[in-house]
């Protein structure tokens, strides 16, 4: 479960994220929606501790990311918007290095990588350094070392850039796969189409405020009736 | 034309530079670091013109005084063409800019040119070592006339042109042309030796001019001024364009000076504009083999293992596999002990070596020894670019559940470790040479003490200010303040420590107990520091 109260954070005079609440239960996959600067990517950064709210609280399952931020970092896994990481290291050691970090045992770890690595297709270039990946195979490898620790969440930045369309296949299944098991998968993406399919829900952010926060077919009643996911999104966020 | 141009080479300039005076936060960081690069120039600068002072003078009683100034600024050309090597793969090769600005509807011409304003400007302040107090010492000294002073001026904007050219000719053909171009990597290491050899040659000509004798450095002068002459063209003329500031010769010298630089300028108009841009095609990034894993590839590989064993495995993975971190980090460490005894001490060596055996002297080891122990940690560049070097990868270390303590506990072992090589390496020759256990042993305890206080104050410096936005590892390394400083203030504590010390005269048991007592209580402080410090971490890559 994740819960946002009353977060802000503001850039000099710009105010980012505008005291925002929400809470996300277990189980669901959610849809984090907005315009370029919305607001997206910096709450995100402050679920994920690579922010400071300027007010508020996060809890990640009950764990207060300002108090207990070790405690609560190890309940989620993330995949962060850039690709940029440890681009000496192959990617054998960057799992190999995400596994230590969250004390994944040996035969659960080679289990996961085996089977996730043939999932996304790179099990033949584990051995070769991150530099010399594409962006999409640098993606693959941070999804597969953000659920080596089998996290009870699930964060990602918009984790559909530069995947091929079988590696996009196997995220939206295996992020199924994690809402059926009972986890919380939350998802910031501009691919509306995307959301519309395999969201239960989706949260609608436009210049720091929450707009929407709720099921989809729910969206619709509180908009115009029968509009597709895009035309109600365009109606929230061209009403600001 | 000349508008885009401008235009271009700003912002070229801006991408290279150390300085940033336009972005407020920078602003005060940029301050400091001019301050300190020009109270460096300023040091070389005396130091130059003092060895050119007393040389004139010694050429002035025989007769031979214009000779110094033909060498002098031959020798410039030299520097400038040697440093000009590297400033043109820097710029014209190793920045990202390239592609980002090929797309744009601009000349190629045009950003070779404004590329090579960037190169010529770095040409000047190298230029300014030694052709300023050069000059200087020779107008001053003869009390030349207004003519002499405007020809200097003109001599100096002009002087870097032909040096530069030949340096990006040079460039330019080795990309286009050598195989080893093709793997960056491997250029990058074979080029840093090669800096690194030179770096090497250049202390072991500034210790032969100090303890220089008149007498051969004339036979040198007479020898080789020819050679000189000939491979520096511009540099002759300009030379006795100063010499005969007060006739006719020297108007005839300054117009050949100015019409050959600008014929060349020309010339590399034309052949840069046909190589430069086929030579960055195959310089790529450097590449790895593509290996296939079979499905019991992992057996082995992917063992758990305790997350700050992990965490420095990844810093030595990094420093290791990492060109400019290689040569800049961790080589240094090693040739320290074949470069002080050649530099400083060649002689004292084996003399202290019977000494040390007869246990005399041993209270001098102990404190001389731990005196250079803290310059050469203190100049290991691997604390003081140990957040730099991470760059972007902060990020990632931010979200993972690591607390900042143990981050900077690994940053803190990896610097003691490379910063440990030198001593190691020395301890053993040492111990080779049968030296008493216990004379290494009252060397070794303060001196581990001068490693942990080096690494100590470069994490904090790298904490306080780290340069992580930045587009090439180069950049965190060479274009970081932080290990500078480091050096200046272990050299200055050295320095201090081994001149008080040495005036009280104690015995090597009390210099052992007393410097680890200080520097370990100096270590007790400055570890509270970083562990008071550890949140300036989150502020990092908001």
């Amino acid at each position: 479960m994740i819960k946002l109260v009353n977060v802000n954070k503001s850039y000099g005079n710009v105010k980012a994220v505008n005291d925002i609440s929400i809470e996300l239960k277990s189980g669901q996959i959610f849809g984090f929606l907005g315009p370029n600067g919305a607001g997206k990517t910096t709450t995100i950064k402050m679920m994920t501790g690579l922010l400071k709210p300027d007010s508020g609280t996060i809890l990640i399952n009950n764990k207060d990311m300002k108090k207990n931020s070790i405690e609560a970092k190890k309940e989620f896994g993330y995949v962060p918007d850039s690709s940029g990481m440890f681009l000496r290291l192959t990617g054998t050691e960057y799992l190999n290095l995400v596994a230590d970090i969250y004390d994944v045992p040996s035969n659960e770890r080679n289990k996961a990588v085996d089977e996730l690595s043939e999932k996304f297709d790179i099990k033949n270039v584990l051995g070769n350094r991150i530099q010399s990946y594409s962006h999409g195979m640098r993606q693959k490898l941070a999804i597969i070392g953000s659920v080596l620790h089998e996290p009870n969440i699930w964060i990602l930045d918009e984790p559909l850039t530069g995947l091929d369309p079988k590696a996009s296949f196997a995220l939206k299944e295996l992020m199924k796969q994690y809402a059926y098991n009972g986890k919380v998968v939350f998802f910031s993406t501009h691919i509306l189409e995307v959301a519309e399919k395999i969201c239960d829900s989706v949260i609608v952010i436009n210049k720091g405020k929450i707009l929407y926060n709720g099921e989809i077919c729910h969206m619709n009643k509180s908009l115009s009736e029968d509009n597709s996911l895009e035309k109600m999104f365009l109606e929230l966020t061209n009403d600001e | 034309m000349m508008n885009k141009l401008i235009i271009l080479t700003k912002a070229l300039l801006k991408e290279t530079s150390i300085f940033d005076f336009y972005d407020m936060q920078s602003r005060r960081k940029s301050i400091i670091r001019l301050f300190t690069v020009l109270a460096l120039l300023t040091f070389f600068i005396v130091f130059i013109y003092n060895i050119v002072s007393t040389t004139l003078d010694v050429l002035n009683s025989i007769g031979q005084k214009e000779i110094l100034l033909g060498m002098g600024l031959s020798i410039s050309c030299i520097f400038m063409f040697t440093y000009g090597l590297f400033f043109t793969t820097s710029v014209f090769f190793y920045s990202k800019d390239i592609e980002y600005l090929l797309p744009f509807p601009i000349s190629a011409l045009k950003i070779i040119v404004s590329k090579f304003f960037v190169v010529l400007l770095y040409g000047y302040l190298t230029e300014s070592i030694i052709a300023i107090p050069l000059i200087s010492v020779f107008g001053l000294k003869e009390s030349s006339g207004v003519i002499f002073w405007l020809y200097s001026i003109l001599i100096m904007l002009v002087l870097p042109i032909v040096p530069i050219v030949a340096s990006c000719i040079i460039v330019f053909c080795i990309m286009r042309f050598s195989p080893l171009a093709k793997n960056k990597d491997l250029f990058k290491i074979t080029g840093g030796l090669m800096a690194i050899a030179l770096g090497f040659g250049i202390q072991i000509a500034i210790r032969a001019i100090i303890e220089y004798n008149p007498q051969i450095l004339m036979k040198f002068f007479n020898e080789n001024y020819n050679i000189i002459k000939i491979m520096n063209p511009t540099a002759d003329f300009a030379a006795k364009s100063l010499i005969y500031a007060d006739n006719f010769q020297g108007i005839i010298n300054i117009l050949l000076f100015i019409g050959l630089s600008m014929i060349v300028i020309l010339l590399f108009g034309f052949i840069g504009n046909r190589l430069y841009f086929k030579s960055i095609i195959g310089f790529t990034e450097s590449f790895s083999k593509s290996v296939q894993i079979s499905q019991n590839a992992y057996g082995g590989k992917l063992n758990k293992k305790h997350k700050i064993f992990t965490l420095i495995s990844r810093e030595f993975k990094t420093l290791i596999r990492t060109p400019d971190y290689l040569i800049n980090c961790i080589v240094p460490n090693l040739l320290y002990p074949l470069m002080i005894p050649v530099i400083f001490f060649t002689n004292i060596i084996s003399e202290l070596v019977v000494y040390l055996k007869l246990n005399i002297y041993t209270e001098y080891f102990v404190l001389f020894g731990f005196c250079v122990v803290l310059f050469q940690s203190g100049s290991n560049s691997t604390a003081a670019t140990s957040i730099s070097r991470d760059g972007k990868d902060i990020f990632v270390l931010k979200y993972m559940p690591i607390k900042y303590k143990t981050y900077l506990h690994t940053k803190l072992a990896t610097s003691m470790i490379t910063g440990s090589i030198t001593l190691l390496i020395v301890l053993i020759i040492f111990f080779i040479f049968d030296i008493p256990l216990a004379t290494l042993g009252l060397f070794m305890i303060p001196s581990v003490m001068a490693i942990v206080f080096s690494s100590q104050l470069g994490v904090i410096l790298d904490l306080y200010s780290p340069k992580v936005n930045w587009d090439n590892e180069w950049q965190a390394v060479r274009k970081n303040i932080n290990p500078i400083i480091c050096t200046m203030v272990c050299s200055l504590l050295a320095g201090l420590t081994g001149y008080v010390l040495f005036n009280i005269h104690l015995s090597a048991n009390n210099y052992c107990i007393l410097l680890t007592t200080v520097f370990g209580f100096l270590n007790i402080i400055l570890y509270n520091v970083i562990c008071l410090s550890e949140n300036k971490i989150i502020e990092l890559i908001e």
